[in-house]
């Protein structure tokens, strides 16, 4: 069974732009004590699966976030952008694709960070 | 002697008749998908106040069918994960539109031959005008 969240991380990880369990996690963002001034939150948000024409399969298409938490405007601005940059048809092994759109500016959370929200399309077939 | 004739005019004109209804219908298509999206949008779409619900949408123009929420808030709180939402959910029209529309090119198709076959189809969107 494939974890795209996990699989996104590492490819994040893999190219620099964090580290996971540190600055770059799998699920929804959390209050960390001492956080670091820019955290990435990999995440499901939906997606279907229908059966795969021709065999037993399904065709999964999963919807995931990439939401990136930041103390300044420009540093978080910039690795959002990268992010998409990097996930935007990477070539993956054992997914048919992976697509990212542009960072979504979000509002400020309540300890006044910055946040975008990267929306992310992933597919395979199991 | 024996013969038959093939005679194609009946098909051409058959054709030509579809090239040019072909266009509304797919429309009509669209547009009906469109409102089964709005549908079960309507039923996620967060109501803290009834301000989101009624800033909902669905435009159409030649060859394209727009819909989605007017409200300057709307793609933040759409994007919001937090899962203490006193009603409806994140993500509402994603997901509205991964439940209805899964399989939304084979719908089209069905109901766009539809259209042909009956000569009805779907004008325009019961959201349009902001109804």
């Amino acid at each position: 069974m494939r974890r795209p969240a996990e699989d996104i991380v590492a490819v994040l990880v893999a190219a620099g732009l964090g580290v996971a369990g540190q600055t770059v996690f799998s699920g929804q963002p959390t209050d960390i004590a001492e956080a670091p001034p820019i955290e990435v939150f990999v995440f499901s948000s939906g997606g279907v699966q229908m059966p795969y024409m021709g065999s037993g399969d399904s065709l999964k298409s999963p919807r995931l976030r990439a939401q990136v938490r930041s103390r300044t405007y420009l540093a978080g601005e910039l690795h959002a952008n990268e992010i998409a940059a990097l996930i935007d048809g990477h070539p993956s092994p054992g997914y048919a694709g992976w697509r990212a759109d542009l960072p979504i500016p979000m509002p400020k959370d309540g300890l006044g960070r910055f946040r975008w929200s990267i929306p992310i399309l992933v597919q395979y077939t199991e | 002697m024996m013969k038959i004739s093939l005679d194609s005019s009946a098909v051409a004109r058959r054709l030509k008749k579809i090239q040019s209804t072909a266009p509304r219908a797919v429309h009509g298509a669209m547009l009906s998908l469109a409102d089964e999206v709005m549908d079960e949008a309507q039923k996620r779409v967060p109501r803290d106040t009834e301000a989101l619900a009624k800033s909902r949408f669905v435009e159409s123009g030649d060859g394209y069918v727009l819909l989605g929420y007017s409200a300057s808030y709307a793609l933040a709180v759409h994007e919001e994960p937090s899962s203490a939402r006193a009603t409806g959910e994140a993500f509402w029209l994603e997901n509205a539109l991964d439940s209805i529309a899964n399989g939304g090119a084979r719908k089209i198709a069905l109901s766009a031959t539809r259209h042909l076959m009956t000569g009805m189809g779907q004008k325009s969107s019961k959201y349009e005008g902001g109804t």
